[in-house]
Parts: structure tokens; C-alpha cells; sequence
């Protein structure tokens, strides 16, 4: 099933424009930069997919986008929902935004419902925010909605309470809300991480019905780079902090134009492949975030690395493959060079790990 | 429950027929629900595992894999003896240990070792990572002197691709990849011919997976250790194994080599399992055929009767809940548990 | 099995000097980077040697007699004397020597007997239950009845502050018995533990080895609080009359002798009661510390 975006309106201005956004943790011992600039524009129906391994400052960015950073956090740069600034925002001004104009989808579901209440309650509740309608019509709907997401038996189970369901279901009632609200935009922020695969199967499904319910535009930030190729069309892979590539989903698949972006699909075992061949780790660990970054943040890692230029100068996101496929971008000096020799097998199908322990002191 | 105990066929030899280095049978685990009040009694039994039957032979690797509350990681643990098994046998070469009196049990564990899944909590914090692997000497009376122990540390450290001055760091000081393979390090210090490995990459970062996988590989090929892999990602089952089994709340549904199981699964939880897996591959992705599953897993404590999947089952007729599908051999060359097993290519 | 040209570089030798932060060193630095911690251990050791010396040293003994009765604070007199002519000086630091010495036994009994019963209670599960019925039941038993009742028994016994302290560290032991019995119901149930005994460990090993190193924050923490609840308990008793007998002397017998003239003759309660609260603080601050420096609480951030 493909998904085109739908724009119900093509002429508007981007859903979301994030420029500059640089997040800083002071902490006892020095600050951690968990973001150091990233830009992203989403169009209202589309799907940009955000995928990065821990220390990455996927979720640090998920966060940033709504306001929901601890108070420590230093944020600078902007966020502009529809025009409106997120960064340094009242939180007044904030809870206007947040659930009318976007949903947010969190990795716990009990995170987004509130226990007391039962599901069809908290579901009708969101309805009645956004239509006059009388109660009964609302819960009606709710039901509805409920069907719509998957749940079996949905008339009997709108009157049960969160914890009478398993984590699946109430992910899947997590997006009945959401639709339910009508959003323009959708932040999924690790959504199926905790599931089993055959649940997660059930709550991505879900989650495409609101997307063609609601056509809302989704961010889906994950580490699983399958759950991406069969939802985004766009990619973002984050690293240290920052983008260092983006473009479209074929595009980042099938002709990877970082290193990172190669050693993280190399070292991929499929399940579609016979299993013959090595995997090809990627050796060493990510960065500290803490203290400054001279040159690239991958450099010690990559195979690519040229000493005099790479140690040197952090690389801007620049064009990679040709124009026609649409914009793609990647952070590396070489990513000209990258391309055309994708060929090859950039990293060795090593088993050893030599790299200096890192203390992960505030890393998860 | 019509529960049909020793019908269920064993999983076939290896050509050479050698007898194989573990063996399963009828093993069940029953954990007991308390109830509340001052007396706490028993109100029920949470049926982890219902009767399982296996084989490993040597040197090879079979791959368990299942949802959680499947019951893979209770039966790692019954054959471990980390857990009393509640009925059933296991023997590990040539022995029954089942009901093994500890002193005895102790003198196997230096042949079947296990490798955990969390690397941040399989490791005491307080020990240097060279006293954790030495302590499984300690235990069995092998070092000589502290020199001994610690060359034997060290050499224990480069077999897993670990620098051996690190031996005397701290585990927080490690990444979560490197910590893992100190864990691995500790099981194979003893030469065990077995590992149980339970869900040993699925807490680490996906490029680094790849890294203990290739290790665990290589060291299979040059030790020659067998391995129980339990897991839940089935990629990395497909990557490493060797055959595989489908557990399903309790029980075993599908069984067979690797490509048998992966190519022609004939089992529909098989199916939807394999065609709920996201490929890393957007136009692969864009192609395939989804099979979704409706509802929940059902309570372990209540099993559905008669085949436990019906409830989710696209093929659901009268006779699933009437009769228990046995794990046999219905047409497709591997033996699968249920009524109307017809191998299908999902991926 | 390595592909050197892909080898990040091995650490050399001069790298691994100096990195090794032992988890003790680690705690104490934590510790040390608390002022109001530091200071409460500073002032509580400056009570302590001076009590040790001061015996020895000051011309006066605590229960000499002087001719100099009923003078406030002078240069020869530092804290006054009483009616009968007692330096109270002396007497203060005789109290704080006692005082400090009963706690500490005190918390020795209470911690052995609790750690014990707790570390098995939390172990051994069959054992769970009969221990921690026991445990309610030395609980109820009302502290300072029995202490009144037995404390008639060794009124007049020689040496009787080790009596006082063996019958209160033997009724105190109860919370670190709930402390430790959680702590090990915990980590009973940790990965590590099990990986040890996948290993072939015995369980007495598995205590020793993984599960009293690991519970052992909880037990210090408390342990401080025993010493400095022991005191207020001991003082208590003192006061009344029950706990340490004259010619001894401890901060609550002194209290108790100086409160009649608090208002005519304000350096006889003033000293003693200003040492007692001073030393109780500091032992709470070294507490508060202490379980700090074992337990932060950081600000985890997800990346």
C-alpha cells in the first residue's frame, strides 16, 4: 500500500519549520550538547521518518518540538508550528498547540491516558474539544473511532479503563485519541519499541488508518529502520547531535551518500536475506556529547576518514545524488565519492571491539 | 484442557546421527497465582511452558523464537535449572538433570553456560569486569595462582574482542556492546560445549548487534559450542541459526531448518509473524502482503482449549477448539502444530 | 578475526594509567563535594578526639571535687562549676566520651543482629515469613517500658553504660532488619545474581560476595541514624534517671541535673544540652550525606 501525501492544502506555507535548534544539559560534570543545529520543514502529509541509535538526540529533538523538555534544558533556535514559535513559548500558549495541532504519541502509552477514566470517555472528551456535539453522538464516535484503530469488540470495550488493556491496544486508543483531535501534524516518538513484532504490526496499521483519516502529517522517530521503509517518505538519520542526512526514503535506501547511514543498513541482518553473508558492524561507540566536537563526530568511526580533512571540519549537509530525485543532503566531505563507490562493501565484517571504554554517565 | 503430552514428534537428527547434546521432552513450567488475603493461597497456575520438545546437537544452533509470554525465556531457564522445572526431562549429555542435587548440578554448569539478555544487569556493578569472568573459576576450583587466573582472563578477554587491560574497569566504564561480550567472555572462560543464550543482542544498539553476532558466529565455528538462541527478532534468528523452533504461549507451533521455516512456513502464526516483520527495504516494503492478526495473546492462565491460536486464526474452524493440533510433519517436510497447516511464501 | 585497517587504535599503556575510579573513591568524593557533610563529620571528630583527650589532659577530672563551687564560665573553669563543685567541663567531655562510646556499640549490636536477620529474611524465602513476624513482634514491644523496667535490673552494676547499650542495641535492630530484608528482596531478584548462580555459586557466596556489597549504602545510612537515635534514646533514659548511673556521667544525666537551674545558672544546662544537640546534628548531616554520596539523585537525560 503506498502512501502519496495528501495536502488539503497545497498552496499554505510548511506545518513545521524547525531552524538552528541547538539543545544544551548543564550538568555537574560540563554541559552535554544533546543537539547541535538541525533544520526540518515538513509539508502538511508528509511523513518524515527520524531514525537514529541512542545518543543520537532523536528524542531530545521529539521533545523540543513540543515543549516538553525539563526545565535544566537550554533550548535556542526555532520551532514554528503554523507559523507560531514553540521555543521559549508560555506554556499557555503551548497547551494551545499541543494535542489541537499536534498529537503526540509517546513510547509509554499511560504517558498520553489518564487512568481513571475509561477509554471511550477520554476519546469523546477529545471529540467534544473540537465538535458541538451532544454526548451520546461523542461517544458514538468514540466507538467508532475505536473500530477504526482495531479493537475488537470496541462497543464493550470503550467503557474499560487503561489498564484493562495490553500495551498494544492502548497504543492503538493513544492514536483514537489522537484522530479524535483532528491534528495537522502527528509526533510519533518511539511508538512500537516496546511491542512484540506482531503488535507492532497491529498499531502501525492504525496508525496509517489516521493517517488517511486525518491526513495529518506524521514525524515518526524510531532507531528501527524497517518500520521507516514502510511508512516514511522521507528520512532524516540523526548522529552526535545533528542530521547528517536527509532525502527521500528510496533515496536514502538505495543510494546512501554518509557512511553512517551505510554502516548502520550494512549491519543489518534481513529477513529477507538467506543469511550467508557477515554482517558488518560498525566499530566503536558514538561520541560523548559533552565538550566540544571538532571535525566530524564520525570520523573516528568511519572507514572514509582523511585525517587532514575530516578531523578538522565538522561537514555541512550537502548535495548528494542527482537533483531530479528530489532533495538529498548528507554531512560528509566525500559524499560525492560515497555514492558512486556504493558498490563495494564499505565496512568489514569485523567481531571485535578494541575501542576505549566510554563512561556513559548521562547517556542511556 | 486435552493436553496430548508424548505424541508430539521430536525434532529429526542430524545425518551423522550422532545422539543429540540436549534433549527436551514434555517439559512444563507452571508458576502459581497468589491471591491476596493473610494465607495467600494458590488461586490458579500462569501455564508458561506446556509440554516442549527439542533437540540441539552439537556444534549447531537452534533458534527459539516467540513473542513475549511465550514462555522461551522460563524454558531457557528450566533447562538451566534456574528455574525447577514443573514436569518433563531434560538431558544434557547423556545426563537427566531434572531433580540434579546442586553439588551435582554445579559440575554441568561447567559445560552448559548462559549468556543474559541485559548487559547493564548481568553484571555485578561493584566488581571489575576481570574478577566477574575470573569468579567463574573461583567457583570451580580451576586457576592456579592469581597469575594464572589472570591470564586466563586476559586470554578469555581477546577471545571476545575485548583489550585485556581492561580487565580491571569497572562495568558502567564499558558500552553496552562491549559489556555483552564480557558477559559472553564469563560463559565461555569455563569451555562449556553449550551456550543458552537468552535474548543476548536485543538490548543493544542495532550496529552494534552486528558486531556480537559476527562474534558469536565465529566463535561457534571455532570452538565448536552449541547454541540455544532464544529470541524475538527474527532477522537475527534467520542470521544465525541453524534450525529453528516457533513457540506460541506455552508450545512449540512450527519447527524445521532455518530456510524450511523461513521460506515455506506452514504454521499461521508463522506467517503472520514473518509478514508482521519490517523489512529495511521501502520498494520490499511497498510489495508485501500483510497477514494482521486481530485481538490479544490470550492469558497464560486460562489457555484457549484445543489449538491456543485459535482465537487469532484466520483459519479458525470447530475442530481447533475441540482437538489439540499435534507438532508433526503434515505434508510440508517440517513438522508444524496445527489442523490446517499449508505452507505459504510470506516473505 | 579483526580487520586491523578498520581497528580504531588500541589503548596504549599511558592511556589505562589513572582511569580506574573505584567505586569507593567515587562515593567519597561525592561525599566530600557536600559542604554541610564535611563540616558535620569535621565538628563530630573534633567532639570526639577532644572527649579522648580531654581526659587525659584537662587538670581537672569529671568527677573531682573542687573548691570552686557554683561559678559561671571563668578562665580556669571554662563551663562553670556546679553546686558541689564539679568542673563542667570536664563533665561535658566525659559525656560526650560515653555518649559517643554507647552509640557506637550500640549501632554495632543493632546493625550484626539486623543485617542478619534481614540478610536471611530477604534470601531465604521460606525464612521470610516466620522472621518477619518476629521482627513485628519485638516491635511492639514498647522501647522505653522495657528499658525503664530493665534498666532497674543494672542500676547499680559496674561499667552499667555497656548494659544500657547491649539492651537498646538489642531492641533497635529492627529497622535495618526491614531495610536489609528489601534491599535483598531486590537485588535477590537482579540479573547479576542469577548470572552467579548460572555459574554454579553457592548461596552463601552469592550473599557475601554480590549481595552485602551491594546493600551495604542502605546499611551505613542507617547505621548513622542508629548511632544518633541510640544517643537520643540513651539521653532520654539518662534523664529519667534509668540509664547511666552517677559517679558516670552522660549528656542526660547532665541535662537533667542542669534543667532545674536553667534560668539561676544557665552554663549548667547550656553546655550540655548545646553539646547534645550539636552532636546529634552532625551525626544527621554525615547521615544525609552519606546516603547521597551512595544514591544521587541525577537528572537522567534521554538522548
Amino acid at each position: 500500500m503506498t502512501l502519496t501525501p495528501v495536502s488539503p492544502f497545497p498552496e499554505s506555507g510548511p506545518l513545521l519549520e524547525v531552524e538552528g535548534l541547538q539543545v544544551d544539559f548543564p550538568t555537574a560534570d560540563g554541559v552535554v550538547h544533546a543537539v547541535r543545529g538541525i533544520e526540518i520543514s515538513i509539508e502538511p502529509g508528509q511523513v518524515l521518518g527520524v531514525v537514529g541509535e541512542s545518543g543520537s538526540g532523536k528524542s531530545v529533538t521529539a521533545l523540543s518540538l513540543m515543549g516538553l523538555l525539563p526545565r535544566q534544558a537550554r533550548t535556542t533556535g526555532s520551532v514554528r508550528i503554523n507559523g507560531r514559535e514553540i521555543v521559549g513559548a508560555r506554556e499557555k500558549d503551548l497547551t494551545a498547540v499541543r494535542g489541537r495541532v499536534v498529537s503526540m504519541i509517546f513510547q509509554d502509552p499511560m504517558t498520553s491516558l489518564n487512568p481513571v477514566y475509561s477509554v471511550g470517555w477520554q476519546i469523546a472528551e477529545a471529540i467534544l474539544a473540537h465538535q458541538k456535539i451532544d454526548k451520546e453522538k461523542a461517544f458514538a464516535e468514540a466507538v467508532r473511532l475505536l473500530e477504526m484503530v482495531g479493537i475488537p469488540n470496541a462497543r464493550d470495550r470503550a467503557r474499560d479503563y487503561p489498564h484493562q488493556f495490553s500495551g498494544g491496544m492502548r497504543q492503538r486508543v493513544v492514536i483514537a485519541i489522537a484522530m479524535a483531535n483532528d491534528p495537522e501534524l502527528i509526533l510519533a516518538d518511539e511508538p512500537t519499541t516496546a511491542l512484540d513484532v506482531t503488535v507492532q504490526a497491529q498499531v502501525l496499521e492504525a496508525l496509517r488508518t489516521a493517517l488517511t483519516e486525518t491526513h495529518a502529517a506524521l514525524i515518526l522517530i524510531t532507531h528501527d529502520l524497517g518500520v521507516i521503509a514502510g511508512l516514511a517518505h522521507e528520512v532524516a538519520v540523526m548522529y552526535a547531535g545533528r542530521i547528517v542526512e536527509h532525502g527521500p526514503v528510496d533515496e536514502i535506501f538505495y543510494r546512501p551518500a554518509m557512511p553512517y547511514t551505510i554502516g548502520l543498513l550494512g549491519s543489518l541482518p534481513r529477513l529477507d536475506s538467506k543469511g550467508t553473508e557477515r554482517l558488518r558492524p560498525i566499530p566503536g561507540s558514538p561520541p560523548s556529547l559533552r565538550g566540544e566536537v571538532t571535525g566530524c563526530p564520525f570520523a573516528p568511526r568511519c572507514p572514509m576518514r582523511v585525517p587532514e580533512v575530516c578531523d578538522v571540519e565538522e561537514p555541512s549537509l550537502r548535495q548528494a545524488g542527482p537533483q531530479e530525485a528530489g532533495t538529498h543532503v548528507a554531512a560528509c566531505h566525500f559524499a560525492d565519492q560515497v555514492v558512486s563507490e556504493a558498490t563495494g562493501p564499505l565496512f568489514a565484517a569485523t567481531s571485535a571491539d578494541l575501542s576505549d571504554p566510554v563512561a556513559e554517565g548521562d547517556l542511556p | 484442557m486435552t493436553d496430548v503430552a508424548a505424541s508430539s514428534a521430536p525434532v529429526p537428527a542430524p545425518p551423522n546421527g550422532a545422539p543429540p547434546l540436549l534433549e527436551v521432552r514434555d517439559l512444563v513450567k507452571h508458576f502459581p497465582l497468589r491471591g491476596g488475603g493473610v494465607l495467600r493461597r494458590t488461586v490458579g497456575d500462569i501455564h508458561a511452558v506446556c509440554g516442549v520438545n527439542f533437540a540441539v546437537h552439537s556444534g549447531e544452533t537452534l533458534g527459539l523464537v516467540g513473542e513475549s509470554g511465550c514462555g522461551k525465556s522460563t524454558t531457557g531457564r528450566g533447562i538451566l535449572q534456574l528455574v525447577e522445572p514443573t514436569s518433563g526431562s531434560v538431558v544434557f549429555d547423556g545426563q537427566e538433570l531434572t531433580g540434579l542435587p546442586p553439588k551435582e548440578m554445579r559440575l554441568v554448569r561447567r559445560d552448559l553456560q548462559v549468556v543474559f539478555q541485559d548487559p547493564y544487569a548481568s553484571l555485578d556493578p561493584r566488581m571489575p569486569v576481570g574478577d566477574s569472568i575470573a569468579e567463574a573459576l573461583q567457583i570451580h576450583h580451576l586457576a592456579g595462582g592469581r597469575s594464572d587466573q589472570r591470564q586466563r582472563v586476559a586470554e578469555a578477554l581477546r577471545m571476545v574482542g575485548l583489550e585485556p587491560a581492561h580487565a580491571n574497569r569497572y562495568p558502567n566504564e564499558f558500552s553496552g556492546g562491549q559489556r555483552q561480550r564480557v558477559g559472553i567472555a564469563r560463559a565461555l572462560i569455563l569451555d562449556p560445549k553449550m551456550l543458552v543464550l537468552d535474548e543476548p543482542v536485543s538490548a543493544l544498539d542495532v550496529s552494534i548487534q552486528a558486531g556480537v553476532v559476527n562474534l558469536l558466529e565465529e566463535l561457534q565455528e571455532r570452538l565448536g559450542i552449541a547454541y540455544l538462541f532464544i529470541a524475538h527478532d527474527l532477522s537475527v534468528v534467520r542470521h544465525i541459526s541453524d534450525r529453528v523452533a516457533i513457540m506460541y504461549l506455552g508450545k512449540i507451533v512450527e519447527t524445521g531448518t532455518r530456510d524450511q521455516v523461513y521460506e515455506q512456513p506452514a504454521h499461521p502464526y508463522t506467517q503472520a509473524l514473518l509478514s508482521a516483520v519490517p523489512i529495511p527495504d521501502p520498494r520490499a516494503e511497498r510489495r508485501r502482503r500483510r497477514l494482521v492478526l486481530t485481538g490479544d495473546v490470550p492469558s497464560p492462565v486460562d489457555p484457549p482449549s484445543g489449538c491456543r491460536f485459535r482465537t487469532r486464526c484466520w483459519k479458525a474452524q470447530e475442530i481447533c477448539a475441540q482437538e489439540e493440533p499435534t507438532l508433526i510433519d503434515r505434508g510440508q517436510g517440517h513438522p508444524s502444530a496445527c489442523h490446517f497447516a499449508e505452507s505459504d511464501q510470506v516473505i | 578475526m579483526t580487520d586491523t585497517a578498520t581497528q580504531p587504535p588500541a589503548l596504549d599503556e599511558a592511556g589505562l594509567e589513572g582511569r580506574v575510579k573505584s567505586r569507593t573513591r567515587i562515593v567519597l568524593d561525592r561525599f566530600v563535594s557536600q559542604p554541610l557533610a564535611v563540616a558535620g563529620l569535621v565538628v563530630f571528630a573534633l567532639f570526639g578526639i577532644a572527649a579522648a583527650v580531654v581526659g587525659h589532659v584537662w587538670h581537672y577530672s569529671y568527677s573531682q571535687i573542687t573548691n570552686q563551687f557554683a561559678t559561671g564560665p571563668t578562665g580556669q573553669h571554662p563551663f562553670g562549676t556546679d553546686d558541689i563543685g564539679h568542673d563542667i567541663f570536664a563533665q561535658v567531655m566525659r559525656g560526650i566520651e560515653k555518649d559517643i562510646q554507647t552509640a557506637l556499640l550500640v549501632a554495632l549490636i543493632a546493625l550484626f543482629i539486623g543485617a542478619t536477620i534481614g540478610a536471611v529474611a530477604g534470601f531465604y524465602r521460606r525464612a521470610d515469613n516466620p522472621l518477619m513476624r518476629f521482627v513485628d513482634l519485638v516491635l511492639t514491644v514498647p522501647i522505653l517500658a522495657v528499658l525503664i523496667v530493665l534498666g532497674n535490673l543494672i542500676h547499680n552494676q559496674a561499667g552499667n553504660w555497656f548494659w544500657v547499650a547491649v539492651i537498646i542495641g538489642g531492641l533497635i535492630w529492627t529497622t535495618v532488619a526491614r531495610l536489609v530484608r528489601a534491599d535483598f528482596l531486590s537485588l535477590r531478584e537482579r540479573e547479576f545474581v542469577e548470572a552467579a548462580r548460572a555459574l554454579g555459586a553457592t548461596n552463601r557466596r552469592i550473599i557475601v560476595r554480590h549481595m552485602l556489597p551491594n546493600a551495604i549504602g542502605p546499611i551505613i545510612v542507617n547505621g548513622t541514624l542508629t548511632v544518633a537515635l541510640s544517643i537520643i534514646l540513651e539521653s532520654t533514659l539518662s534523664y529519667l534517671g534509668l540509664g547511666i548511673q552517677p559517679p558516670e556521667v552522660s549528656l542526660g544525666t547532665l541535662v537533667a541535673a542542669g534543667q532545674a537551674s536553667a534560668t539561676t545558672q544557665w552554663w549548667l544546662f547550656a553546655f550540655p544540652a548545646g553539646a547534645l544537640v550539636i552532636l546529634i546534628l552532625c551525626i544527621f548531616l554525615v547521615g544525609d550525606g552519606l546516603r547521597e554520596a551512595l544514591d544521587p539523585r541525577k537528572t537522567r537525560i534521554r538522548a
